[in-house]
């Protein structure tokens, strides 16, 4: 006889999904044991249901696959609310399975019921999911099911969730409807005299410029985004968050515009020499657009690329909306730009004779602070210690603070490195937590988490759920000794005067916490010895981190956002 | 450079004021005598035109005093103090004239100490248009005339506001005339610059009084004329004034002409090196894509050998036959010809045994030949695919290298990320499909793409080349033994390896074209290896081409 939690698990396995990230509890005791004895599913156990969520996301995000996280009723479900919202806002496929008092008892007030007529947490699930559903009988549960995972895994992707009473998992299910395929569709249409339009207006165009966003990761359109660049050729501008979707040392790249962006790259993208700008995967929200200037708008023609269609024409006028996954419809505008080449179509792009984008040290913003002597090291020079000895293939994580700025700026994400960065929701924590997932889902690349001492004070205790299963995430964590971002932050809006309060009152010592979880643990303070430090680390290839004492006066790059922040309180 | 604040005895200075004299020195009398005078008063000549040197003051006045010689009077000498003056200023000199006065009097009591560690100086007394200068010098018996001189020029000279002449200076005393300090009046503002203006009043009043006398209205003479007048002798006197402006713009516009200048050449300049890098590149592509193409060329070569090896091995293990059968019928005719001879039977009997042997081995020997075409070891191992389209994009790029063709190289989600294949084999067919792609493509494009189905990894490469006969596709896959079946231009040796090692490796290849418009191949890999039934290099079974090629149709565009 199948119970409902067979069928659940076989449908995890169709997905490809085997890892559930959660912390068990009563009442979803059942899914928890069957994971627990089920052969290709492993279950890691997080410290908060937060963290599960992170870890979750991070699975998703590089492992081109459904991730599923859960926690059990009351507490256990709102605790996931956060990292379920990180993941909604960002675009990534996961599964919330959360428990619940027994469909019979429900509305008597048992033990951390989160009912209908209580505390409902299918409508708090509501606004942060694609899809959230409490299952009320076993037979609708593959129903259920098939429905979450097609709104999960098509279109624009994102979290769904189920909520299932305790006593359904173990009533038997028959069911042999199981093949994705013929339930999930492939959603990879796409208009396609829109996309000749495209084309031509790319050919036509002189000084073409590519603004490329996160969406270009989630739909795994790097290769594609520069092989369309290379065609014209055509220069690219990142995203804070998609930064490094084009590797930063590529001739074309010209670095990050927005938030904590390149200098260049602004000069380029809101100066007047741009006819055509092509936007992928990009939100166009306030941080990429720096506060949506005006200047922004090419002289000829905007072409906005997005899998959502409420995205286009949200901030700019759009003249040509090209709506579809970013991988198939970049591929077919490669198709097309050849097929123009061959009827004899020339490219007009002139940037072969403009001067090359900046690179190296003049690409920055403070490059003295880069090569700085000074002791304690700088947030800069540390940076540029660390990035000589990454691997080509590394994948980077960014927590939310100050650090978060330095990262963005001062960090080049080359090769086929990946950089990974929450902005969408921006919340702490998702930078500490979510590399966990990552590393289990590509065990053979290096995962860095670049955070900050605020981040690992709030989401630190998963250093030990990396510890407990031997997972090798470095964290790099950058301690101040206070929220950096908010302090500086302050010091530029308002009063004009920093925030006191943000500053701990007795200083952290973040390695020895770390020593103490059973993590590998270094302090870096001085310049240049980061390098030796992170070789050995990366050898090792064990949960470790590496605490760096940084210069804290140095004030984080954050000009831009900080006058938008005036901008808003004046308002 | 020698500290000026350091605890040092001897007395010195910088050889800033003396730079003025040394210049008069070269220009007016050459750089011969002033290096003579130099050497006389021990000072390293090169040590007086870097401003950043100190000298004994003992030296400075020694100089000072020959120079004085040369010049002979003191309104000479200082003339030659203030040589060139102002090329001495640099940037400065844009900066000084919008100083006041005052500050600019100020700012020289200040800097007298740093221009020689005995000496001091002080504002004693100023006002709007005047300052009182006083010089002391802790060792007084070391001051000479000439030094109080190159002071006072430099002071006379110095540039001030809105280029005004040049101010007065009155010496109230002088070290070297026994004083205890030295003290300069100096005064910015003279009173002649008053004249001209009390002049046209006096003027106006004498022709108002004489209008009056004429008896011409009195009333507008004696209220405007004065004042008409007036004004205008205190224009006449601000041309002056004007004038030193004008000169002052006119040599700011000069300098920022030659920063512009300077700055264009600059610019200029990083994008020649711009343009050397990319040439740089280009060059170094242009090589590498000769390399490559030379490898390919010996590849080919090798393979051809390779081919000749087998046919000519094939031919003359069968031309060896024809020898081997006329042996064999002369034995038999022998053992006819002698029937009795039982010495000569067995000699024979021994003889039919090696003839046997060496057909054997011939026979051998053609299988053999025949087998071998192409074969090589298999050894699957894993390989990743995402660094390797890396690698495929560079090749395919430096193959096109000079051409006017647009190339793409990427991979599709649906392509497995690693596969299990012998890394050799596969390469080759890559190699083999991308370099037959470039070289028959002019102009156009080629995409390389790889993508997925079920089991398979899928590369297909599609260029805009010269294409081929649907008739004659089939004869591409054939090696090059027999000429008649090349197309217009040959696709090479390379083609039959592809399908030979396809077939190995449990592959299939798919290819359509059409001349004129261009060729679509799509080579098709097992994600894993296929189980090997027998070591495929002795297999006996040759893999036939409809096993591993399917030609599509191209559609009639």
């Amino acid at each position: 006889m199948t119970r409902v939690v067979d069928v659940f698990l076989r449908y995890l396995e169709a997905e490809g999904a085997h890892v559930v990230f959660g912390v068990p509890g009563g009442l979803l005791h059942p899914f928890f044991e069957a994971i627990e004895y089920a052969d290709n599913m492993r279950l890691v156990v997080s410290k908060h249901e937060e963290g599960a969520a992170f870890m979750a996301d991070g699975y998703a995000r590089v492992g081109r696959r459904l991730a599923v996280c859960a926690g059990t009723s009351g507490p256990g479900s709102t605790n996931l609310l956060t990292g379920v919202a990180c993941a909604f806002a960002d675009g990534v496929p996961m599964l919330v399975v959360t428990g619940q008092a027994a469909s019979h008892s429900l509305g008597l007030g048992a033990a951390q019921e989160t009912g209908r007529e209580d505390i409902d947490i299918v409508d708090m699930f509501r606004p942060v999911t694609k899809y959230s559903a409490m299952v009320t009988s076993a037979e609708t549960m593959s129903r259920h099911l098939r429905r979450a995972l097609r709104l999960a895994l098509t279109g624009r992707p994102g979290p769904v969730h189920l909520n299932v009473p305790v006593d359904l998992w173990a009533q038997p299910l028959d069911e042999d409807w199981f093949d994705p395929k013929t339930y999930r569709p492939q959603t990879v249409a796409f208009d396609r005299s829109a996309v000749q339009r495209a084309a031509e207006l790319l050919l036509e165009a002189e000084r073409p410029l590519f603004l490329a966003g996160a969406g270009v990761a989630i739909a795994e359109a790097q290769e594609h985004l520069r092989s369309l660049a290379e065609l014209f050729p055509a220069r690219v501008v990142t995203s804070p968050r998609g930064k490094g979707v084009l590797a930063e040392n590529h001739p074309l790249s010209m670095g990050v515009l927005g938030f904590a962006g390149h200098a260049d790259a602004r000069r380029t993208a809101l100066g007047p020499d741009v006819d055509v700008l092509l936007t992928i995967g990009s939100s166009l929200n306030e941080t990429t657009t720096l506060n949506w200037q005006t200047a922004l708008r090419p002289s000829k023609a905007l072409i906005q690329l997005d899998i959502d269609a409420d995205r286009v024409g949200r901030s700019y006028p759009v003249d040509v909306p090209l709506i579809g996954d970013a991988q198939s419809v970049l591929v077919e505008l490669v198709y097309h730009v050849h097929r123009l080449l061959r009827e004899g179509a020339r490219r007009c792009s002139t940037w072969d004779q403009a001067a090359p984008p900046l690179r190296g040290p003049e690409r920055y913003d403070s490059p003295a602070l880069r090569v700085s002597e000074a002791t304690p090291v700088t947030p800069q020079r540390w940076r540029s210690d660390l990035e000589a000895v990454l691997p080509d293939d590394a994948i980077l994580y960014s927590d939310i603070g100050g650090h978060m700025l330095f990262n963005i700026h001062h960090l080049c994400v080359r090769d086929r490195q990946q950089f990974v960065l929450n902005l969408g929701f921006g919340s702490m924590g998702h930078g500490t937590c979510a590399p966990i997932g990552t590393a289990l889902a590509q065990p053979e690349r290096a995962v860095v988490a670049i955070v900050g001492d605020g981040c690992f004070t709030m989401n630190g205790m998963e250093l030990l759920t990396a510890a407990e299963y031997g997972v090798p995430v470095i964290w790099v964590v950058e301690n101040n000794q206070m929220h950096g971002i908010t302090y500086h932050g302050s010091a530029m809006v308002g009063r004009k005067q920093p925030l006191e309060c943000v500053r701990y009152q007795r200083p952290i010592e973040v390695a020895s916490i770390a020593r103490a979880m059973g993590l590998r643990a270094w302090v870096v303070d001085r310049p240049g010895q980061m390098t030796d430090v992170a070789a050995e680390a990366l050898r090792l290839r064990e949960p470790s981190v590496i605490e760096v004492r940084v210069d804290a006066s140095i004030p984080p790059p954050l000009g831009d956002r900080a006058k938008s922040i005036a901008g808003f309180i004046r308002r | 450079m020698a500290d000026p604040q350091g605890p040092t005895e001897t007395a010195r200075m910088s050889v800033r004021p003396l730079w003025c004299p040394s210049m008069w020195l070269i220009d007016t009398q050459g750089r011969e005598p002033f290096e003579q005078i130099c050497g006389d008063c021990g000072i390293e000549p090169h040590h007086m035109l870097d401003s950043s040197q100190w000298v004994e003051l003992e030296k400075a006045g020694a100089f000072l005093e020959r120079v004085r010689s040369l010049a002979d009077t003191e309104q000479a000498f200082h003339e030659v103090c203030a040589h060139r003056i102002r090329e001495g200023y640099g940037p400065l000199l844009h900066v000084l004239p919008v100083a006041t006065p005052r500050l600019l009097f100020r700012a020289v009591a200040r800097t007298v100490s740093l221009f020689s560690n005995v000496s001091r100086g002080s504002v004693l007394h100023e006002s709007r248009t005047h300052s009182v200068l006083r010089y002391h010098s802790s060792m007084p018996e070391l001051e000479t005339r000439e030094l109080c001189l190159t002071r006072v020029a430099a002071m006379t000279d110095l540039p001030n506001l809105f280029g005004l002449p040049p101010a007065l200076i009155k010496e109230n005393a002088c070290i070297a005339r026994g004083d205890e300090y030295c003290e300069y009046e100096c005064r910015f503002y003279t009173r002649n610059r008053w004249l001209p203006m009390v002049g046209g009043v006096v003027v106006g009043g004498a022709i108002a009084y004489g209008l009056d006398v004429a008896g011409i209205d009195p009333s507008l003479g004696w209220s405007s004329l004065p004042v008409v007048f007036g004004l205008l002798g205190a224009i006449w006197e601000l041309r002056k004034t004007a004038a030193a402006n004008v000169d002052h713009g006119q040599r700011i516009q000069a300098a920022l002409e030659e920063l512009a200048e300077n700055e264009g050449d600059a610019r200029r300049e990083i994008l020649a090196f711009h343009q050397r890098q990319k040439e740089w590149g280009k060059l170094m592509e242009e090589q590498v894509s000769d390399r490559t193409e030379q490898l390919r060329d010996l590849l080919d070569r090798l393979e051809a050998m390779g081919e000749a090896r087998v046919s000519t091995v094939r031919g003359v293990s069968h031309d060896l036959r024809n020898p081997v059968t006329i042996l064999g019928m002369h034995q038999a005719l022998l053992r006819r010809m002698v029937p009795d001879r039982p010495d000569v039977a067995s000699v024979l009997d021994d003889s039919d045994d090696a003839l046997a042997t060496m057909e054997k081995m011939l026979e051998e020997l053609t299988e053999g030949a025949r087998s071998d075409r192409g074969l090589v070891p298999f050894n699957p191992t894993e390989m990743e695919i995402g660094p390797w389209v890396e690698i495929l994009r560079r090749r395919v790029k430096a193959l096109a290298f000079g051409k006017d063709v647009g190339v793409s190289v990427f991979r599709r989600r649906e392509a497995p990320e690693r596969i299990e294949t012998d890394r050799l084999i596969f390469e080759r067919v890559a190699d083999n499909l991308c370099s037959n792609a470039v070289k028959y493509t002019e102009r156009g494009s080629i995409i390389v793409e790889l993508d997925g189905k079920p089991g398979f990894l899928t590369l297909k490469v599609s260029d805009t080349g010269v294409g081929i006969e649907q008739d004659r596709i089939e004869r591409i896959f054939e090696p090059n033994g027999k000429p008649d079946a090349r197309v217009a231009r040959s696709l090479g040796v390379g083609l039959s390896v592809v399908v030979q090692l396809m077939g190995q490796i449990g592959g299939r290849l798919e290819v359509m074209s059409k001349p004129g418009r261009g060729t679509t191949f799509w080579a098709h890999f097992p994600v894993t290896p296929p189980a090997r039934e027998e070591p495929p290099v002795r297999s006996s079974r040759p893999i036939k081409l409809a096993d591993v090629v399917t030609i599509r149709r191209a559609q009639s565009a």
